[in-house]
């Protein structure tokens, strides 16, 4: 690429700027979080940006153990394992055969599929809760399992479907001349070559889990089941905010999320690279 | 589709099709109907009333407050689709030039609001928007434009603008990193022979990333507004909706009418009213723009 | 609704087949025996607001005494839900639509009567009847916003006006009041004194919509219409939003809002943020209720605590409303399920008792703040002097009616959005306007 000789550097360097003040504008909201939470209550009450005057880690012990924020942590991060493998396996079954073959009710069941993008949450608590409770399936360990999965399904179907598609047919032709059958052949020979837009799909999916608060709130009433975003809400008291208290919870929340996107991102902008989503 | 391969039976297919099926049916496809059965009678109070068969949708075509939320929605959605993709497809187009420092840390930087909660997103948001403490005025006085300070998120002229920027700011990330991996699957090849022909920067972004991008744009299209239709949470946070109603969105309106009011039937018409309308915008949209490859 | 289960059901029990493969499911029933110690274990549900971190009296009593409860009654298992309160609401709400609401759980007034007439909660005058002791030691008036027609629908837990004025007196002293003012014209002129000096005249924070409706117009609209003009409102007996004196209620608000009283991000702060300006010596008062004394002791710094008094909204011309009054109430109060009976009955009546009864107010009272009943023994000395003003002053008024806790969800939804652009000095939304739409809606509800 020749731009050098065409862009001035005036130009060049405002760019530069311009991209330096969005990523900065990116990254202060976190770093904000991050340093209020270690200010007392009275020291942010008087003044809610400035730095604090001495670290105050205590916050997070409070969260952390007598606020049993340990205790939700590890509930998010249970449903979010099985959530995501559970997303992450029908989504791939299910995104490949509606990519790979075409039946009846093929156009149907991807217009299904892809609608969950357009509910709005709200409006389905009180049936789901009905239903739950009709089944008995209120306030389980494994209660939020399937919103989570339903929700997360329509992007995941999406990009695999059109992951599969600009995948060349010959190998698995191949692997099915030799015999192979399709449930091997999925698990042996799709799935490797689809492990980038998985990482994506992973991220989403998890993202979409960790951060899930409605239903949260109404399936589960078991102090003992709570997930990170409706343990939270301790924090705030009828009358009064504890707010470095909430931005500890909340760094306990954001961080772990943050650290999993550092490391994997490289792999995720490689997936949707590879993935390159078209219609 | 020009080859297939070898087609399994329809049984083996539904098999593995079944679990994905099934949990939609549950949790989506099932409740839905109960809302559609719910929006048919008087539910108010947490006990079934009296079957008033459509009376709740001839009262929610009349709505005018129901029909401000849609308006609201529209604003927000036409925001965010030239916040969100026009902005995220400059900074793809920028991204990809040498002369960009720091390219690696932009691309991940821009990415990390997208991992956060909505909640925090909100959160912060209101507290960036502060009259005396927040950033913004601060930044605003500090470069000596005073005079450009708002109350943000109290007047109700401007304040769904102020709600709408948080969930651009949001996004961004998602639909860049959505372009970048388009734009870096264009053959280099075509670039190569488009210099040739001595086009430059800008005319390449116009002649030749954007119709490679068409389908792309068109799905991140979709996103945007399925998304949009359906925001709550940080406006939720950041308002609930007010001054009034003037942020009031329909997912916000029909948590009001459900949760605030009590008055499920209705709510529950307006969720249905709700889905029906993106419903529709997504396929006008998707006609008016001839359609992606199916 | 019985028919759409049986739709469901078929399709419904493949799924609960699956799903109970899954296992955990903890919903065994209640009563239980206890291993080894032969006694029974009874099992009971809660669902609060109050929240372990708090630093606030009501919550922090209320964790104080669950403990000594569960030290009490070993046979007794508790399973507590806490959650915030706009969360708490939702949540009611839906349990009450599904019809599972927990067995014990702090209720709203405003739901009071859907919830009795709907049969989900239990009345208590039986219960109360029985005890007289523990129903003669509440506040008499703490039972008004839960008296449905004679049911009694939870016990009280606070009793406090929403209503008074935090002001600060060395601020108001360099304006020349000594005291706070007596009537709206001189507060009137004292704000536009402060609005010169460039001091916040009055701090508030209405964003969840509630501060205005229960702290300035519940109490300011008492001030003109009087009390028996809201009574007959409640009671559908004729008399109207539209009527003169609420109009001149609101053409109030909209009077402060004209000149500028309130700081300009009124609508996008909350009431917490809304003692911060006050706090710094920028605001001259602030209006909430009771429950912010002990905020205010724990967070102002002292400077501006020495200064912070208390008083009431001043009177106003030809009003129909006493002086020494404020809107109050309780607000809130424990229910307990209809389903109760038996043994688990008993130990959640035994829970409510100790939550909303006397040890509770004398634990509330050293923490400087009140409860549903009167405290009857405490350490005064560990009480602050604002907390002993705020007992004086609640001693001396009488309480009127908070708006919000006893109409319809449907009309304070009205209400309350409408007060939010009238407290916008450019809207063009009129009291009269606004007094027809809540008038509207009102009748339709």
């Amino acid at each position: 690429m020749k731009q050098n000789t065409v862009i001035p550097n005036v130009f060049k360097g405002l760019f530069n700027i311009v991209l330096l003040l969005v990523s900065v504008a990116c990254v202060f909201p976190i770093l904000w979080i991050l340093y209020s939470s270690l200010k007392t209550h009275q020291e942010f009450s008087l003044s809610i940006l400035s730095l604090p005057t001495s670290f105050h880690f205590e916050n997070y012990v409070t969260v952390f153990w007598e606020a049993k924020l340990y205790q939700y942590f590890l509930n998010s991060v249970f449903l979010g394992v099985v959530a995501t493998i559970l997303t992450i396996m029908i989504g791939f079954v299910s995104g490949y055969f509606l990519a790979r073959f075409q039946f009846r009710g093929r156009n149907a069941l991807y217009a299904m599929f892809l609608f969950g993008m357009l509910i709005p949450v709200y409006g389905l608590l009180v049936p789901v809760f009905i239903e739950y409770k009709y089944v008995g399936f209120l306030d389980n360990r494994f209660s939020l399992v399937l919103p989570a999965v339903t929700f997360a399904l329509p992007i995941v179907i999406f990009l695999i479907e059109s992951f599969v598609k600009s995948i060349p047919l010959e190998i698995e032709e191949a692997s099915y001349v030799d015999g192979t059958n399709i449930f091997t052949s999925l698990i042996k020979i799709v799935y490797p070559m689809c492990r980038p837009i998985i990482s994506t799909c992973i991220i989403l999916s998890f993202l979409n889990v960790w951060n899930e608060f409605p239903f949260s709130l109404i399936l589960i009433s078991s102090q003992e089941l709570k997930t990170l975003p409706v343990g939270l809400t301790n924090f705030v008291g009828q009358y009064s905010v504890n707010y470095p208290q909430l931005m500890s919870g909340i760094n306990v929340a954001v961080l772990p999320v943050i650290a999993v996107y550092l490391a994997m991102h490289k792999r995720i902008i490689q997936g949707m690279v590879a993935g390159a989503v078209k219609g | 589709m020009e080859r297939t391969l070898p087609k399994p039976k329809g049984i083996v297919i539904f098999g593995f099709l079944l679990p994905g099926i099934l949990i939609n049916l549950f949790i989506i496809v099932i409740p839905l109907i109960l809302a559609i059965y719910f929006s048919l009678y008087k539910f108010t109070g947490g006990i079934m009333g009296d079957f008033v068969g459509l009376s709740n949708y001839a009262q929610l075509v009349k709505d005018g407050k129901f029909w401000n939320s849609f308006k609201n929605n529209l604003v927000i959605t036409g925001l965010s689709i030239v916040g969100q993709l026009g902005f995220a497809f400059v900074l793809a187009i920028v991204l990809q030039s040498k002369w960009v420092k720091f390219r690696e840390f932009h691309r991940t930087v821009i990415f990390l609001p997208v991992v956060l909660p909505a909640v925090v997103v909100g959160f912060v948001w209101t507290l960036m928007y502060n009259k005396d403490y927040g950033i913004l005025n601060k930044l605003l006085s500090s470069i000596g434009l005073s005079s450009w300070i708002q109350p943000w998120l109290d007047d109700p002229g401007i304040v769904l603008y102020s709600v709408t920027a948080p969930i651009i700011w949001q996004f961004i990330g998602l639909y860049l990193i959505i372009f970048m991996s388009a734009i870096q699957n264009i053959s280099s090849e075509i670039y190569e022979v488009a210099e040739i022909d001595g086009a430059t920067g800008l005319r390449k972004a116009i002649y030749i990333t954007l119709p490679m991008l068409a389908d792309t744009i068109k799905v991140a299209l979709m996103l945007c507004i399925a998304g949009n239709m359906k925001i709550f949470d940080n406006i939720f946070v950041m308002t609930g909706g007010g001054p009034g109603d003037s942020s009031t969105v329909m997912a916000q309106y029909a948590y009001n009418v459900s949760f605030g009011q009590f008055r499920l039937g209705y709510g529950s018409a307006v969720s249905i009213g709700m889905i029906i309308l993106s419903l529709l915008l997504v396929l006008v949209i998707r006609r008016l723009m001839g359609g992606t490859n199916r | 609704m019985k028919r759409t289960y049986k739709m469901l059901s078929a399709v419904l029990i493949g799924a609960s087949m699956l799903l109970s493969a899954c296992g955990g499911n903890n919903a065994a029933p209640s009563g239980n025996a206890a291993a080894g110690s032969g006694e029974k274990t009874i099992e009971l549900t809660l669902t609060n607001s109050w929240s372990s971190t708090s630093t606030q009296a009501v919550d922090v009593v209320r964790r104080k005494l669950i403990d000594e409860y569960k030290a009490e009654n070993p046979n007794v298992k508790i399973s507590e839900e806490t959650l915030d309160n706009a969360s708490l609401k939702t949540k009611i709400k839906t349990l009450a639509a599904g019809n599972n609401l927990p067995d014990v759980f702090m209720l709203l007034g405003s739901d009071a009567r859907m919830f009795l007439d709907n049969g989900l909660i239990m009345p208590l005058n039986d219960i109360l009847d029985e005890d007289k002791e523990w129903k003669d030691g509440f506040i008499p008036a703490a039972f008004n916003d839960f008296d449905v027609d004679g049911q009694i629908a939870g016990a009280p837990i606070q009793m406090t006006s929403t209503s008074f004025v935090y002001y600060n007196a060395e601020i108001f002293k360099n304006v020349g009041y000594e005291t706070f003012p007596a009537t709206w014209d001189e507060l009137i002129d004292a704000l536009a004194k402060f609005k010169e000096m460039g001091i916040t005249p009055i701090s508030m924070g209405n964003k969840d919509q509630w501060v205005a409706g229960s702290s300035l117009l519940s109490a300011l609209g008492d001030r003109f219409t009087g009390t028996d003009w809201f009574n007959s409102i409640r009671d559908r007996q004729g008399a109207s939003f539209t009527d003169q004196p609420f109009i001149d209620a609101l053409t109030a608000i909209k009077q402060l809002s004209d000149m500028g009283a309130f700081n300009s991000d009124i609508n996008s702060i909350d009431h917490t943020q809304q003692r911060t300006a006050f706090y710094n010596g920028q605001a001259a008062m602030f209006l909430e209720g009771g429950w912010a004394v002990s905020s205010v002791v724990n967070d102002a710094p002292k400077e501006v605590l020495d200064n912070t008094h208390l008083a009431l909204l001043p009177s106003v011309n030809g009003g129909a409303g006493e002086a020494w009054a404020t809107a109050g109430g309780s607000g809130w109060a424990i229910a307990l399920n209809s389903n109760l009976e038996g043994e688990e009955l008993e130990a959640a009546v035994k829970l409510v008792k100790l939550l909303s009864g006397e040890k509770a107010a004398n634990m509330s009272a050293e923490l400087g703040d009140s409860s549903g009943s009167i405290a009857t023994d405490y350490d005064k000395s560990k009480s602050t002097p604002l907390f002993l003003e705020y007992l004086d002053l609640l001693e001396k008024s009488k309480m009127t009616p908070v708006y919000d806790i006893h109409l319809a969800p449907s009309i304070i939804q009205v209400m309350n959005k409408g007060l939010q652009e009238l407290l916008i000095p450019s809207s063009g939304k009129t009291p009269e306007k606004l007094a027809e739409e809540i008038q509207e809606a009102y009748e339709n509800s």
